[in-house]
C-alpha cells in the first residue's frame, strides 16, 4: 500500500527540484537575511541560483549569506532601503557587478505590528505600507527595466499573506499593503508579458521562524498548529519551494497569479461562534495564544 | 525545458470527468511517476461511482483524485434550455461532489489521507458562458468547504481554474505545460501545506 496519510512537511534536504534547475540564474531577495526572505533565498540556492541578499541592515543580510553558504550556495550581501529608488538602483548595480545580471527578483521586505487603526500614527502606516507597496513596485520596475534592456525574460515572486482575503483588526496597514501587492502582481504581469517577465505572488499563512515570537520553540509551534485546520504551522522550506517553483521553468506559462499556502487557516470559521470582542477591548489585539 | 521529476513516484491517481485539460494533467502526473487510472464511469452519469471507488480501493488504493467535471456547451443565458442547464451545471457540480465524497469515504475507511484536484473554468465571466461561470463559483466554495471538513483527515482539496480547462481553451504550449506541472506539484507531498486554494495559470 503506497497511500499516504501524513501531511508532514518534506524535509529541507529532500527538495522537489534538481540542484541545477536554476543554474545560471541570479536571484535578488529583499529582506533576504532572515525569516521568509531567507526561506526563499535558501530554496533558490538549493536549486542552483546565485543569491543577492538585500537588507537595510548589512549585518543581517550578511547573516543570510552565511546561512546560504552553509548549504553550499553562493551569495553576497547588499544594503539598501527598498523605499528609495536610487538606493535600489545602486543595489542592483552592485549586485550585477559582482554576480552578473539579476534574473529572479523576490520582493519580500516587509514589517508588521498590531495597532488599532484609530491609534495608528501616520509614521506607522507609512512604515508598513511604503516598504511593502513602494518597495515591491520600485524593485520590480528596476528589475524589469534591466531585463527589458537585456532582451527580456525574468521572473518575480512577491511575498503576500493569506489575510489579504479578509483583513483583520489591528492590521489595517499590513492587510492593505499585502493585498495591494497581489493586485499589483496581476497588473505588472500584464504589462511585462510581452517581455517574457513573469510576475507571481504567494499568499502565505503561519511560517514561524527565528525572527518571529518564539518561532523556534517547538511547544509554541505545536500550539499555533492546533488553531490551523491542517493541524500544524508551515515549514519554511514549503514556502521557499513554492516560490522557487513559480520562478522556475516549471511555471514558464504561469503569470499574474497568487497562490495561497496556509494549511486552510483563512477558511477556519463557523456560522456560529463565540461572542465578538471589540478589538479596542482586547487584551491582545491579534488574539490570545491558543 | 524542465528536468524530469518523480514527485508522485509510487502514487496511484484516478482521473475522472472530461474536459479540455484532463489529458494534459493525466500525462503530467504519469511523467511525475504516478500510476494513472482513468475512471470507467461515464462523464455524464452518476451510476457506478461508488462501486468503482470500492473496487479501486480493494485493488491497492487511490492516492490522488483529479476531476474535470462534465461536458459543457457554450450558450447564452436566454438560449440555454432546462435540459442543457441540468447537463452543464447540475451534472458538473453533482459529479464532482459525488466523486470526491465517495473518494473521501474510502480514504477515511482505509485510514489514509489523499489529495483532490478539480480542474475548472477560469473565474472571469464571459458572454455565452453562464454555465461555466456558475460552476466556477460553486466549485470554488466546494473546494474551500471540503478542504476544511477533511483537513484533519489528511485529505487536501485544491482547484486549478483556467481558460485552459475550457473546451475552447487557447493554444499556448507554455501555459499547457505549466498546467501539468502545477497539477503534479499540488497533488504531491511537496504541497502538503496547500489546501483549500484555487489557482490560475495565466488568466489575464
Amino acid at each position: 500500500m503506497t497511500c499516504h496519510k501524513s501531511l508532514a512537511a518534506k524535509p529541507f534536504d529532500q527538495p522537489p527540484f534538481p540542484p541545477d534547475l536554476l543554474r545560471g540564474d541570479v536571484a535578488l531577495v529583499t529582506g533576504g537575511g532572515s525569516g521568509m526572505g531567507l526561506g526563499m533565498a535558501r530554496a533558490f540556492a538549493q536549486a542552483g541560483a546565485a543569491i543577492v541578499v538585500v537588507g537595510r541592515s548589512l549585518d543581517r543580510a550578511a547573516g543570510g549569506v552565511q546561512a546560504i553558504e552553509a548549504i553550499g550556495g553562493r551569495a553576497i550581501a547588499v544594503s539598501a532601503d527598498v523605499r528609495e529608488p536610487t538606493a535600489i538602483a545602486q543595489a542592483f548595480d552592485q549586485a550585477e557587478a559582482r554576480m552578473g545580471p539579476v534574473t529572479i527578483l523576490a520582493n519580500n521586505a516587509g514589517g508588521n505590528f498590531p495597532v488599532l487603526a484609530d491609534a495608528m500614527s501616520a509614521n506607522a502606516w507609512r512604515a508598513v505600507t511604503r516598504i511593502a507597496i513602494d518597495g515591491t513596485f520600485f524593485c520590480s520596475a528596476e528589475f524589469a527595466r534591466r531585463r527589458i534592456a537585456a532582451g527580456g525574460v525574468g521572473a518575480i515572486v512577491n511575498n503576500s499573506a493569506q489575510y489579504i482575503w479578509s483583513g483583520f483588526p489591528g492590521d489595517a496597514h499590513s492587510a492593505a499593503a499585502k493585498a495591494a501587492i497581489a493586485t499589483m502582481t496581476a497588473s505588472l504581469a500584464c504589462e511585462w508579458k510581452a517581455h517574457r517577465i513573469r510576475v507571481n505572488c504567494v499568499a502565505a499563512g503561519f511560517f514561524p521562524h527565528a525572527g518571529s515570537t518564539e518561532g523556534n520553540n517547538a511547544e509554541t509551534r505545536r500550539r499555533l498548529g492546533e488553531m490551523i485546520p491542517l493541524g500544524r504551522v508551515g515549514e519554511m522550506q514549503e514556502f521557499g519551494w513554492i516560490a522557487a517553483f513559480l520562478c522556475s521553468p516549471f511555471a514558464a506559462g504561469i503569470t499574474g497569479e497568487t497562490l495561497t499556502i496556509d494549511g486552510t487557516e483563512r477558511l477556519r470559521r463557523s456560522l456560529l461562534t463565540g461572542a465578538f470582542e471589540p478589538p479596542r477591548q482586547r487584551a491582545a489585539l491579534w488574539g490570545e495564544m491558543p | 525545458m524542465t528536468p524530469p521529476v518523480q514527485w508522485l513516484a509510487g502514487r496511484r491517481a484516478l482521473i475522472a470527468g472530461t474536459g479540455a485539460a484532463i489529458d494534459v494533467v493525466a500525462n503530467a502526473l504519469q511523467r511525475a511517476g504516478a500510476q494513472v487510472i482513468r475512471s470507467s464511469v461515464a462523464a455524464d452519469v452518476e451510476d457506478g461511482i461508488a462501486e468503482e471507488m470500492v473496487r479501486l480501493f480493494d485493488a491497492g488504493g487511490i492516492d490522488i483524485l483529479v476531476h474535470d467535471g462534465a461536458p459543457r456547451v457554450a450558450r447564452s443565458a436566454l438560449e440555454i434550455g432546462v435540459d442543457e442547464w441540468r447537463t452543464d451545471v447540475s451534472a458538473d457540480i453533482d459529479l464532482r461532489f459525488l466523486h470526491s465524497t465517495e473518494y473521501a469515504r474510502r480514504c477515511l475507511a482505509a485510514g489514509q489521507g489523499g489529495a483532490i484536484l478539480f480542474l475548472m473554468p477560469a473565474p472571469q465571466p464571459r458572454t455565452g458562458q453562464v454555465a461555466a461561470a456558475t460552476v466556477t463559483g460553486a466549485i470554488d466554495n466546494l473546494v474551500k468547504s471540503l478542504a476544511v471538513e477533511w483537513a484533519r483527515d489528511g485529505i487536501r482539496v485544491n482547484a486549478i481554474a483556467s481558460r485552459l480547462c475550457e473546451t475552447d481553451g487557447v493554444e499556448d504550449e507554455a501555459a499547457r505545460e505549466s498546467l501539468g506541472h502545477l497539477a503534479a506539484y499540488l497533488v504531491s507531498d511537496y504541497a502538503a501545506y496547500i489546501s483549500g486554494t484555487v489557482m490560475g495559470i495565466d488568466e489575464r
